[in-house]
């Protein structure tokens, strides 16, 4: 099956079965972003903004996606909100393995991007569910916070 | 000679994990699945896959250009299964194309042929045992019902006679037990002890879903072959890919990647799949890549090993233990090239650094028809700290001795007690870990309320929630001196060039511990720390004999960059630079182990843990809640706070989805706090495993009156345990109210007598 889509800035027709997992999918068309986890959209690895929203690429029918816009962190990584959520990362002392990355990422960036800000809590419901494979809650929350904090101060100088 | 050194020299290979393996691709790359056997046992004809499409491959072991299996500590594994199968799901071929989903198809397709005269004498059996001839159908169905099960009569002289065969074991004896035989000592000890108990205790390891599962990808280039698989044993796989291809290790290029999982194998199990994908390659000729499914991950890659520990136990009134006899049955699979040092490593925790007046242990690992099983480093204790610490809990519970004062007073040592732990300040992460968690308090009335219950005989599942509390301790060690397997040769090389840059030659670690060693150099040096490199190149044929895990213990390589650092500090302005200084681990450091008596000091140094966990637990729904968990730690001299507290909390998470199967146990609060003692710096990674899930369980335990003999929980077991309770409840009332009508009815018959 052809399906016509934006991939990373670009239109590209992927040829894949209708049923097939878009995680699968991405990670052959040369995307090792995106990984995969616990293929039941729980984990985070497999996560990739589809029309700019995070969601479990595992869980994706490949068919599905026709015209969509696809962005995974491979491309993501180049953009200025990934270098100041990193910086909020950073300052948590986050040191992430790799194979999580995306979903801690796209996490903060869909928090990011809330008309308000969000409680603690809320922040703690959000990512919760992520796996605990490197990075505790606890500073895993911090980063996104920081983030936020790091994210106002530039949208201010801006 | 010469020329051969220099070639070595520039054939270097890195140490360096960079990506993980399913991240590389190259054009034209092959998918691989691996054809399992479907049976536990039978003898293989063939393997054969009619309908194989052009571009799609199926090898098998005849197709091994080299040495078919695989040979790690005289324990030797096939590399493709053949001959008679070894255990459900022993890989027998690997069938690959450009196509994955077409690959798991083909699967299906594929013929295993095993030997048909088995199987034509197993209906020969069945026929035989066949003696009247069906009339009519009903009496066909019946006679078809009556038949006796393949298994009684199925010829099963193919199969190995005996697939529990014992493979390692550990025999010690201590006090009473050294001059009587077992029997006489356990007569004299346990006949007049004021406390007794008895209890198998069992914590299996659960294989989290979310990490990267195992697997492989290789690539040939002319004469070379190129391997990308997460090994910790690059020397050892490099080797098994030369042997299996029958080519020279120059030529075999092992790129060691990054693995996400939390207990780390990548040891023989990984080298026999990184050599099953190099053979597919290199038969092939093209980039071939295997990854496992999850669920050949969670059946066939099984995290550490199966293990059953019996505690006999005897206490004295005064709180110190009289005996521990201790059995220990270790089921290590098929095979597992580390069952000696696992079993001596589970035996030298089984007593934790308790030191009872007597003390039997007997450890035997034996084989099965179970999936080959591995050894990680960081977790080979935990069971025996789980058996342990629920066993003195218990025992605690029954002589009403708190559970901090019994553990106190067992750690008095004896004369010539054949293990001396060198934990660090005991009392104080005790005391510390209590006193922040409110333990004696809460302990007291929860103990009080269970007995309350229990005495009321009120309906547990119809009641408040349930509260427990639980407390245990473990240790961590580093550096184990009794290594059967490999020798302790952790070295490290250091060099100040005349450009004021610094190269640490070793074994890259985490980020983490990169961070340590830079700031310690640079500190001791008076250097900025971006001067200072790790490097992790080393010739082919120099590669470190040791799995990873033994080679480079992090807080032995920490004092080694110090040692080193200090020495170059010392002749720094004195001599010409460049200076390099080597250091390895003191002969001095390794003789307090008596490797022939298996008595000494084993470890380099350990770190401490205390942990409390208060559990909440809601009789309606049978979901656990944790309440608060209190964590104390002494890991000797701390290098990065943040850095360990950090771990600690990472480690409690993950554990949090360990303890109750298919669940992910909330808590409330964790608190955690260290004390620095004067012991050698420690690591923190492992502990929360050694320790957190006996706590769970003895909080548990205590929540629910009876006694939760193994981890992860289920609500099945929870439901037995409670019904199981309430059965012999009522069972000792009836016979309780039996007797008392039988003594009713005696009295008003001697009363009618004398009357």
């Amino acid at each position: 099956m052809k399906i016509p889509v934006t991939l990373n800035g670009n239109k590209i027709i992927l040829d894949a079965h209708s049923d097939e997992s878009l995680m699968r999918v991405l990670h052959k068309n040369g995307c090792p972003s995106v990984k995969s986890g616990c293929s039941s959209g729980f984990c985070g690895a497999c996560t990739i903004l589809l029309d700019d929203k995070p969601v479990a690429s595992c869980k994706v029918p490949a068919g599905i996606v026709r015209n969509c816009d696809i962005v995974t962190l491979d491309y993501f990584s180049k953009t200025e909100e990934y270098t100041t959520i990193m910086s909020g990362f950073q300052k948590a002392g986050i040191k992430l393995c790799g194979y999580c990355t995306a979903g801690k990422v796209f996490s903060a960036y869909h928090i990011l991007k809330m008309p308000k800000m969000p409680t603690r809590q809320e922040i703690t419901d959000y990512v919760k569910a992520l796996s605990p494979c490197c990075t505790d809650l606890e500073t895993l929350v911090n980063g996104i916070i920081y983030a936020i904090q790091i994210s106002n101060r530039r949208q201010k100088r801006g | 000679m010469a020329v051969k050194k220099s070639s070595s020299k520039n054939n270097l290979r890195s140490l360096e994990a960079t990506g993980f393996y399913s991240d590389f691709q190259k054009e034209g790359c092959l998918y691989a699945a691996l054809v399992r056997s479907p049976a536990p046992a039978g003898k293989i004809k063939s393997i054969s896959a009619p309908e194989l499409p052009e571009n799609y491959f199926l090898y098998t072991s005849r197709d091994i250009p080299g040495s078919k299996t695989i040979t790690a500590n005289k324990t030797t594994t096939k590399s493709f299964g053949y001959g008679n199968v070894s255990y459900r799901g022993e890989p027998l071929g690997i069938i690959f194309g450009p196509d994955e989903e077409t690959v798991y198809k083909l699967l299906d397709t594929v013929n295993i042929n095993f030997d048909v005269e088995n199987l034509e004498s197993a209906l020969h059996n069945v026929i035989n045992n066949q003696t009247d001839e069906a009339s009519n159908f009903k009496e066909f169905v019946e006679q078809i019902n009556e038949m006796p099960s393949l298994d009684t009569v199925i010829d099963k002289s193919h199969v190995e006679e005996n697939t529990n065969i014992e493979v390692a074991s550990r025999e010690i004896k201590y006090g009473l037990y050294k001059t009587l035989s077992v029997s006489q000592a356990d007569a004299k000890i346990f006949e007049k002890a004021d406390y007794t108990s008895t209890d198998t205790w069992k914590e299996k390891l659960l294989t989290p879903k979310w990490q990267e599962t195992e697997g492989a990808f290789a690539y040939t280039e002319g004469e070379k072959i190129h391997v990308y698989a997460p090994t910790r044993w690059t020397a050892f796989t490099q080797k098994a890919v030369a042997l299996a291809l029958n080519i020279d290790e120059s030529f075999v290029f092992i790129h060691k990647t990054k693995s996400a999982g939390i207990y780390p194998s990548g040891l023989v199990r990984t080298t026999q799949l990184a050599v099953q994908i190099a053979c597919a390659s290199w038969l092939s000729k093209k980039p071939v890549k295997l990854v496992l499914s999850q669920f050949e991950q969670e059946n066939y890659m099984v995290p550490g090993v199966l293990t059953e520990i019996t505690y006999r136990t005897a206490l004295n009134k005064d709180g110190h233990l009289k005996a521990l006899k201790i059995l220990i049955d270790i089921d290590i699979g098929c095979t597992n090239p580390f069952a000696q040092e696992i079993t001596d490593r589970i035996a030298i925790a089984a007593t934790s650094y308790y030191k009872p007046e007597n003390l039997y242990i007997s450890a035997k690992a034996h084989t099965s028809k179970n999936p080959p099983t591995s050894i990680s480093m960081q977790i080979i204790e935990s069971q025996s700290f789980f058996a342990i610490e629920n066993e003195i809990q218990k025992i605690s519970n029954l002589s009403t001795i708190f559970p901090d004062e019994l553990r106190l007073l067992n750690t008095e040592s004896h004369r010539a007690f054949p293990f001396d732990i060198p934990t660090g300040d005991v009392q104080a992460v005790i005391q510390k870990a209590l006193a922040e968690s409110d333990f004696n308090r809460k302990y007291a009335s929860f103990h009080m309320d269970a007995i309350d219950r229990a005495e009321k005989d009120s309906k547990p599942f119809f009641a408040l929630p349930l509260r427990g509390i639980g407390v245990a301790t473990a240790y961590i060690p580093s550096g184990y001196y009794g290594q059967t397997s490999f020798t302790n040769d952790a070295k490290i090389e250091v060099t100040l060039s005349a450009d004021e840059k610094l190269v640490i030659h070793a074994i890259k670690p985490s980020e983490v511990i990169q961070d340590i060693w830079k700031s310690s150099a640079a500190e001791i040096l008076q250097i900025p720390k971006q001067n200072i490199q790790i490097n992790s190149d080393f010739p082919y044929d120099e590669l470190p004999e040791s799995p990873e895990d033994s080679y480079s213990t992090i807080s032995i390589i920490n004092e080694l960059v110090k040692k080193c650092c200090n020495d170059i500090q010392k002749k720094r302005f004195h001599q010409p630079l460049p200076l390099t200084s080597k250091k390895g681990v003191p002969a001095t450091s390794k003789s307090k182990w008596d490797k022939e008596n298996f008595s000494g000091t084993p470890f380099y140094t350990t770190s401490f843990i205390t942990t409390v966990v208060e559990v909440e637990l809601d009789t309606y729904t049978y979901n656990e809640k944790i309440k608060g968990i209190w964590v104390t730690v002494d890991c000797g001299e701390l290098f990065d706070e943040a850095a360990a507290r950090r771990t600690l909390r990472l480690e409690i998470q993950q554990e949090l989805n360990m303890l109750v199967k298919g669940k992910t146990v909330p808590c409330d609060a964790i608190n955690i706090n260290f004390i620095q003692s004067n012991n050698k710096s420690g690591q923190v990674g492992g502990l929360i495993h050694n320790s957190l899930p006996a706590a769970f369980s003895s909080a548990l335990s205590l929540a629910l009156t009876t006694q939760l003999t193994e981890i992860p929980c289920t609500e099945d077991l929870l439901f037995k345990l409670i019904r199981d309770r309430t059965k012999e409840k009522n069972s000792t009332k009836k016979s309780e109210v039996k007797n008392e009508a039988n003594e009713d009815s005696k009295k008003s018959d001697s009363k009618g007598a004398s009357e």
